[in-house]
């Protein structure tokens, strides 16, 4: 099972491949979009001049798509933006990499079903309560058989659980060895929203950005700073509430 | 607190934890021994005896106790403690932006006569 | 892990920039070959005791380290980076500006080496094509608070408050729990007049860190200039059209203010001996 387990990973390591390397435009519109989010998040740390300051000329350059990479691509609409050759090749590049997932996926599920169904591997040592039925006889339809009983299709997915911390040990964290997050991946699959392939588009996000920015109500974290000072100090009770921390 | 004294009191507390815990499984297999008993004579609702329930909950008061007495010293979580670790220097120090065309070259005056090459 | 191992590493984490104590430190680890307990820090040791090895004008020890390094990481960028530095160290910028040049070719994206090409600047002295590449350099890399930071000072050498309350400004969104760009920021406020902000930015880092001398001293000054000027009334004193005051707060808090600031100054100064205590008293006009 360790060596399924190791083989699977290398495979994964062998299809995934390295991801595309932004390039500085990519990185000055990510940039950009990370920069009104601290502003929005942080505002009240700043005085109310430099506040206004900062939200008009990111509200304009947002308006104006001076962060976007490709400005031209301001004014299309999404079908437009798929139909980029860039995009498109992104785009089948991700649906490359999940039907490459997929086949192995089915492969090993179909080998497992083959090899460890139907019959019971080990008796446990101690009884258990009829709860853990479903756990440990998948597989099994045999509704009075006593708890004890393993099936082999559990003892391989109870196997599968355990041997995790091996993998993390062996092949470092982050691996893919481990089926687990296939089988989550297989009951998600449907309701998959986004592809991961798909295009983000940028201007929209700098849009929306543009409307929280622009909706603050903007107040100085630092008003009152006198009298939390004071209070903090033993120099003044703390007679008045105080509206925001 | 000397490290020695700290360590063999962690000892102690991580011992106490043990046997508050095995006292807790116990009370346990009570309660399921209990609980087999009664059905065997056909009583019908049973509650568990007294001392079963405090054998449980003492056992874990004292488990609790002494698992919090047994991790060593706390250290504060404030964010201001965790500043005080940092030196103006430290923060005022930009690493990627360091200059190296100083008067430290002089130093140790040796100057290649080539520029030093990746080979 | 040996006592100077761990000494080396929290230098390397503090960021502080000690040489002289590094090479020190390092010297009997090198040479005795015990560099290699630090296990999978030991590049990252290599690379601290290069630096502060080009700082202390040591080459031929920052020459055997970078050995060790090119012979593992051979043709890796952070090692050539480190080519570009020593030739900065030894006086051939144009080299250095050559290696960086290359690998910003290789990877546009690499701001390890912008970063050392607007240093390279700023060693020739040539500020204001320093600051022009940086500007261009945190349009694409808005969230790097160290350049930020680096042109906040870049603009302080030249004079340029504003602009330099304005990188501040970025800092501080960045970290804004972080009382010593609060204090960088109030300190520039005050040399630019805006006493009110500068006395707030003062007060909150005396929120964040209790008993902050530096952070007392600028209460103590920032108080007691605006109780000066705010008494003298607007415009008669020579100077107060200069000064900015409009939001600083009333007359009463102000002047418990710069009472506490004199009280926990004297607070501080306790332990220390008479001398310094004398200094300080007479500043405080004890």
């Amino acid at each position: 099972m360790v060596l399924v387990g190791v083989f699977r990973h290398q495979l994964t390591i062998l299809m995934t491949g390295q991801p595309p390397k932004p390039d500085v435009k990519d990185i000055r519109q990510g940039k950009a979009l990370l920069r009104g989010q601290t502003l929005a998040q942080n505002n009240s740390y700043i005085p109310t001049a430099a506040f206004i300051e900062r939200k008009k000329y990111l509200c304009q350059a947002y308006e104006d798509g001076t962060y976007l990479k490709d400005k031209a691509s301001k004014d299309k609409s999404p079908t437009d933006l798929m139909a980029d050759p860039k995009n498109m090749e992104v785009m089948m590049d991700g649906m490359k990499k999940q039907m490459m997932g997929i086949v192995p996926q089915t492969l090993i599920m179909g080998w497992i079903q083959f090899f460890f169904s139907g019959f019971i591997l080990i008796k446990l040592p101690f009884p258990l309560g009829l709860r853990f039925k479903q756990m440990l006889q998948s597989g099994i339809m045999t509704p009075n058989m006593d708890v004890k009983w393993v099936s082999s299709l559990s003892w391989y997915f109870i196997n599968l659980f355990g041997l995790r911390g091996v993998f993390a040990l062996i092949l470092g964290g982050e691996n893919s060895a481990d089926g687990t997050r296939d089988m989550t991946a297989m009951s998600t699959m449907g309701a998959m929203g986004q592809q991961p392939g798909q295009p983000q588009d940028f201007n929209k996000q700098f849009l929306s950005m543009k409307d929280n920015l622009s909706i603050i109500y903007h107040e100085w974290d630092l008003e009152n700073v006198e009298q939390r000072v004071l209070v903090k100090y033993g120099k003044q009770q703390r007679i008045f509430k105080s509206t925001r921390k | 607190m000397s490290s020695s004294n700290d360590s063999g009191a962690k000892l102690i507390s991580k011992g106490i934890a043990v046997v508050a815990f095995l006292f807790m499984l116990h009370s346990g297999y009570s309660a399921r021994e209990y609980l087999l008993y009664s059905k065997s004579i056909g009583r019908q609702d049973p509650s568990l005896p007294i001392d079963i329930v405090l054998e449980c909950l003492g056992a874990l008061a004292v488990m609790t106790i002494a698992v919090v007495l047994g991790v060593g010293e706390l250290r504060p979580i404030s964010y201001e403690a965790e500043m005080k670790r940092y030196s103006v220097d430290g923060i005022y120090s930009r690493p990627s932006f360091q200059v190296f065309n100083h008067r430290g070259r002089f130093l140790h005056p040796l100057k290649p006569a080539v520029a030093i090459t990746e080979k | 892990m040996s006592s100077s191992l761990k000494l080396l590493a929290e230098i390397r984490q503090s960021s502080e920039r000690r040489p002289f104590e590094v090479l020190k430190l390092s010297e009997p680890l090198l040479n005795k070959g015990s560099i290699s307990q630090a296990g999978d820090d030991v590049w990252l040791v290599y690379e601290q005791v290069f630096i502060a090895a080009i700082d202390e004008g040591e080459i031929d020890v920052a020459k055997a380290v970078l050995e060790i390094l090119h012979k593992r990481f051979g043709g890796s960028q952070r090692v050539k980076r480190l080519y570009g530095m020593i030739n900065e160290a030894v006086g051939y910028p144009d080299e250095a500006k050559k290696l960086y040049d290359e690998m910003l070719e290789k990877d546009a994206t690499n701001v390890l080496a912008s970063k050392r090409l607007i240093a390279l600047l700023k060693s020739q002295g040539q500020y204001s094509i320093a600051i022009q590449e940086l500007v261009s350099y945190l349009d694409t890399h808005g969230n790097d608070f160290e350049a930020w930071l680096e042109l906040a000072h870049l603009y302080l050498a030249n004079h340029l408050y504003a602009q330099a309350a304005f990188c501040l400004e970025e800092v501080i969104l960045q970290q804004p729990a972080n009382h010593y760009f609060h204090l960088c920021y109030a300190e520039v406020n005050y040399t630019m007049g805006c006493l009110d902000i500068a006395l707030k930015e003062y007060l909150r880092v005396v929120e964040l860190s209790t008993d902050n001398v530096r952070g007392f001293y600028g209460i103590k000054l920032a108080a007691d200039r605006i109780l000066d000027i705010t008494s003298h009334g607007a415009g008669k004193s020579r100077d107060s059209s200069h000064f900015k005051v409009e939001n600083a707060p009333q007359k009463a808090t102000l002047e418990r203010l710069s009472q506490l600031a004199t009280e926990r100054l004297v607070a501080i100064y306790s332990g220390t001996n008479d001398a310094t205590k004398k200094t300080v008293e007479a500043w405080l006009k004890l």
